[in-house]
């Protein structure tokens, strides 16, 4: 398994290595902030790299079916010790590494900035860990959105199908918030998404 | 260790609306080198490729190294080696990171084996997959699959594309392969003589079906091909069976015929031919007779 | 995992999928439904005022010296109001400072700002700020203080003696006033005078359904898109020039802080608004309520729950007795809401009895906006071809929980429509029973119609691929109550086999079944004509023969 991992960063470095860029201005922007105090423009970068980092974990699961479809990659590793799920659950955790490059350094950030505006309150904590958890299910699921519309040769589908899902993840947030509806809510969409690119790709002709 | 390593019960597959594989049945025994054939289009392919797990069925159930080929497990995948036609292998990975791949993969890795094999091969490491000759992807394919140690080995159509000198050293290391104990091989090609000199088993499709499947000395002994002289016209109602095909010009019939034994030459007795003459066949030669469209029973040509 | 187990699989999560994208997109169409027509309000008029508004004892229509009288005026503003409804904006907005789901009252950035919140786990109310504080010696110097307040007293540092509360409601934070408190818990009034370190406690007070205070002193909800405001009469002054315009003899408004005696109004969760006797810390029930907006079903209610209305205000007025008592005298409330779907405001004012003196519903009506403005027909045609697009579960299920979810779900639900036509009919009070089911299948009625031509079209096509009778009147009754995610669903997910043509019956014929699923006849390919003959090896021997996988399988089955 820690073969397939390697080998699904390996090829898909750039969106691990776009994904630490955003993540090192994210935190660049809130350093600023902790040092000059909040600004504006140090807030429309934060929510600008923020925003493009879900576009990333959308891109990353597309390319990672995609250019597996493209390249026949799965032909290949079918034949050899290892089964279908393993490929698939390999690409999960490629997008779940890449989750943790995305959310953890802004988490970090967010909280160090919080602590020297507004002392340590239980509320904040928790209104923080509830944003956390939808943000991170919330990367999850366009991840998983990539890694459905992926699975095809066709360009147009992928270029049409991506944005679209990832449009819903958003919405989702947006209609559902913070609260336990909106983790129950994207739970199921991840299970969704996981669910049926298993099937596709588990049943489909090599 | 399983004693059908393969195993076939049923299978029937449409492709876009067109029946390739029409309820074929086999199982080839542990130990058995077992050489399928086919014209193009007849589904060996396709068997193989559904026998592996990369293609659903239609109907009907396969099984490799008694699982089935739809669940298999890790450790099944493990221990098949496959050579497939084309060459599945990343075109953008150097030779180096692919073995690395493999070699990560792998049950088991013979790196002894595998390094003989490249020596042999001169395979370059450093060289991308897309810049190897077809030949020399052959060969990488065919280390690949052979430094696991397999237990089973699946070759669909290896030697295509290879030159008269890389298919011979192709040959020769199968052969060589072969000759350890308990490694069954599946062995598809379209080159007839090399099917004859390592298969002891012989397979092949016509129409989705599995028309001979037997040993190649069996099939040797029982598919014939006799030129028989009539002393006047070649009779119309021959009821003969399992005839192949046949031609008939003036007193002389040329029949192939299936499953030929004493029963079928007292039959062929009774018409009064005045002489049956034995004409030799190389497997070729069979597989071309089976293979052909057949013709109306025995049809009458106009006589000079 | 078996062939079955896939199969339920890939239908769930095709199912979800499909309902989701379909839902979301029906959802944003919806809000800019409503996005448009609150847009054409903003056009039209979006204030209601009631003037005069009857509560001042003093205040005659034909006084010489009136300028022009008090008036009340709800602002409102529907476009505004729908964005913060969303969920993640409502969230942001409820748990930030002073939101309805803050222990935070207020929290000033800088370094040594104002602190004054609830802290949850020590039970104790927390007012933090600069203040001066004289030393023994005598000096004043000014220092950050912190001071924690329970049920028992108020100290600089947190302490078991001081009690805790359990679930406070406060009336929020002014500065240099006292702040009341209600705790649920122990079901009580507390006043706490943070100036003088006292805490007084109330009497306990009695369990009954209608006490159920849920917010205190200016009860409101959802302030961005319903403003109330109050302007006093303005008299003729004494001015050098004889009576000119100037202020009010009576200040019916405080534009000084409060003081103890100011109103503290009580919003139970029934509607009905309570006052908090400030001796006393009893409630003296029954002075006003949540004032019921006309829906475009529903007539003129008496009276509505704060769950019932998208957003509500309240204030309370008091004259301020300038002779020995120097007290604010409580003289009624005004009070403001707006409908579910945003198309009605409904202002009255209350005599300190609780009698509704005067009041005032928004122009134009909801059967205006509904029906007669430039354009509403066609926003509303276009809104119940929207509605009946749903499955007709979903309307049905509006319906019947039409009463029981909060207006914020209508913007925060992709399932519930409770602001549909169907709801709206279910919602109607005046109706009996039987007529609301009615009224509600009627606007229902094109799903409906809906889910039965899709459930025909799901059945005929299941005979066509040779599902099994189950699979076909689940699928069917699918289609029929989740209408067109359902049908989608069965398209997407049914067997993707090639159908030929069977030699007997002449019908398409599933190439995965051995027998033909309409005729019954056994496989047979006829245009593939193989020979007839075969070479097959000679079979093994009984006692040789090993069991093939299936076999085996079959026997550990």
């Amino acid at each position: 398994m820690l073969t397939l991992i390697v080998r699904e960063i390996r090829d898909n470095h750039v969106y691990f290595v776009l994904s630490c860029i955003l993540s090192a201005v994210i935190v660049a922007a809130m350093i600023i902030m902790m040092v000059y105090g909040v600004n504006e423009e140090a807030m429309i970068a934060v929510y600008l790299c923020g925003g493009l980092q879900f576009t990333v974990l959308g891109v990353l699961g597309t390319a990672q079916m995609f250019g597996d479809r493209a390249n026949r990659i799965s032909t290949l590793l079918s034949t050899q010790a290892v089964t279908r799920n393993h490929i698939l659950i390999a690409r999960i955790l490629a997008g779940v590494v890449t989750l943790l490059i995305a959310l953890v350094p802004g988490l970090v950030g967010c909280v160090l900035l919080l602590r020297l505006r507004f002392p340590p309150l239980d509320f904040y904590s928790r209104m923080i860990g509830d944003v956390s958890i939808v943000l991170a299910l919330a990367g999850l699921a366009c991840h998983g959105a990539g890694l459905l519309i992926g699975w095809t040769n066709s360009r147009a589908r992928v270029i049409a199908g991506l944005p679209c899902l990832l449009l819903v993840v958003a919405s989702l947030v947006v209609i559902k918030g913070f609260g336990l509806s909106a983790v129950v809510v994207l739970a199921l969409a991840i299970g969704v998404f996981w669910g049926r690119t298993w099937h596709t790709f588990t049943s489909a002709s090599m | 260790m399983n004693d059908k390593p393969i195993v076939i019960e049923d299978l029937v597959k449409f492709y876009d609306g067109r029946c390739v594989l029409d309820g074929l049945s086999l199982e080839v025994p542990r130990g058995c080198i077992y050489g399928l054939l086919g014209r193009n289009g007849s589904g060996k392919t396709t068997m193989i490729r559904i026998l592996l797990g990369l293609e659903p069925p239609t109907r009907g159930r396969t099984f490799v190294l008694g699982e089935d080929s739809m669940r298999l497990s890790a450790n099944a995948h493990g221990r098949v080696g496959y050579v497939a036609e084309g060459h599945h292998l990343i075109q953008s990975y150097k030779v180096r990171r692919l073995v690395d791949l493999c070699r990560g993969l792998s049950l088991q890795w013979n790196d002894e084996f595998f390094g003989q094999l490249m020596e042999i091969f001169r395979l370059p490491l450093d060289r991308k997959v897309k810049d190897l000759s077809t030949g020399m992807r052959a060969q990488l394919n065919l280390a690949l699959a052979m430094a696991i140690d397999p237990e089973l080995v699946i070759l669909d159509d290896p030697t295509l594309g290879l030159d008269t000198v890389a298919r011979r050293q192709f040959l020769e290391l199968a052969i060589d392969v072969i000759q350890r104990q308990g490694r069954t091989i599946l062995f598809s090609s379209h080159i007839l003589a090399d099917v004859e000199r390592i298969a002891d088993r012989i397979g092949v499709l016509v129409a989705g079906k599995l028309v001979v499947d037997c040993s190649l000395d069996e099939l040797k002994s029982r598919v014939k091909k006799l030129r028989v002289i009539f002393p006047e016209r070649t009779p119309q109602d021959l009821y003969l069976t399992d005839i192949i095909n046949g031609r008939a010009q003036g007193r002389e019939m040329v029949l192939t015929v299936a499953n030929w034994n004493p029963q079928k030459r007292a039959i062929l007795e009774t018409f009064g031919p005045e002489s049956c003459t034995e004409m030799p066949m190389t497997l070729e030669d069979i597989f071309i007779e089976c293979t052909r469209p057949a013709s109306a029973v025995v049809p009458q040509e106009s006589e000079v | 995992m078996n062939a079955r187990n896939r199969y339920f699989i890939n239908i769930l999560s095709t199912g979800i999928l499909v309902t989701f994208l379909m839902l979301t997109g029906l959802f944003w169409a919806r809000w800019h439904l409503h996005l448009i027509r609150a847009a054409a309000l903003q056009e039209t008029t979006v204030k209601v005022q009631i003037r005069p508004t009857g509560l001042y004892p003093f205040e005659t229509a034909d006084d010489p010296n009136l300028v022009s009288p008090s008036s009340a005026t709800a602002e409102f503003s529907a476009l505004i109001g729908l964005f913060p409804k969303l969920g993640a904006p409502h969230y942001i907005l409820s748990h930030l400072s002073s939101g309805p789901d803050s222990n935070v009252y207020l929290w000033e950035a800088k370094e040594e700002g104002v602190r004054f919140y609830f802290n949850a786990s020590r039970g104790l109310m927390v007012y933090g700020r600069m203040s001066d504080v004289r030393d023994p010696n005598g000096t004043t110097h000014r220092r950050y203080v912190t001071q924690w307040a329970g049920p028992e007293g108020i100290a600089e540092t947190p302490d078991e003696n001081l009690g805790r509360f359990e679930s406070p409601i406060s009336d929020g934070f002014y500065e240099n006033n006292p702040q009341t408190v209600y705790d649920e818990g122990q079901r009580r009034f507390f006043v706490i005078r943070w100036r003088d370190g006292l805490v007084r406690k109330g009497p306990d007070i009695p369990q009954g359904e209608e006490f159920d205070p849920i917010q205190l002193g200016l009860p409101s909800k959802d302030f961005l898109s319903l403003r109330l405001t109050q302007a006093d009469a303005v008299y003729k002054q004494p001015g050098e020039d004889g009576l000119v315009p100037g202020r009010a003899i009576h200040a019916l408004y405080p534009q000084s802080p409060r003081m103890d005696s100011w109103p503290t109004l009580v919003l139970n969760a029934s509607g009905r608004i309570d006052l908090l006797n400030p001796d006393t810390l009893t409630l003296i029930p029954h002075v006003g309520c949540i004032p019921a907006p006309r829906t475009l079903f529903q007539s003129v209610a008496e009276r509505a729950g704060p769950r019932d209305v998208t957003a509500y205000s309240v204030h309370p007025l008091a004259v301020y007795q300038r002779d020995a008592d120097k007290k604010w005298a409580y003289i009624g409330c005004i009070a403001a809401a707006a409908s579910r779907d945003l198309t009605s405001v409904q202002l009255t004012a209350f005599d300190p009895d609780g009698n509704p003196v005067a009041g005032q519903a928004m122009r134009p009506s909801p059967d205006d906006i509904y029906l007669s403005l430039p354009g509403a027909s066609l926003v509303t045609v276009v809104q119940f071809l929207l509605e009946n697009l749903h499955p007709t579960a979903c309307l049905a299920l509006s319906s019947l929980t039409a009463s029981d979810v909060p207006p914020e779900s209508a913007y925060q639900s992709l399932v519930l429509l409770p602001n549909s036509f169907a709801a709206m009919a279910a919602r109607d009070a005046e109706l009996s029973r039987v007529n609301r089911l009615a009224y509600s299948l009627l606007f229902m009625a094109p799903a409906i119609g809906l889910g039965v031509f899709l459930a025909w079209r799901v059945s005929r096509d299941a005979v066509r691929m040779g599902l099994s009778k189950q699979e076909k009147t689940l699928w069917t009754l699918g289609a029929f109550a989740l209408g067109l995610p359902a049908y989608i669903t069965y398209r997407l997910t049914r067997p993707t086999v090639a159908l030929v043509t069977c030699g007997n019956c002449g019908q398409g014929r599933r190439a995965d079944f051995e027998k033909c699923q309409r005729c019954g006849a056994p496989w047979s390919v006829p245009e593939l004509m193989p020979p007839a003959w075969r070479v097959l090896g000679e079979p093994e021997s009984a006692e040789d023969a090993s069991p093939s996988p299936a076999q085996e399988m079959n026997q550990s089955a």
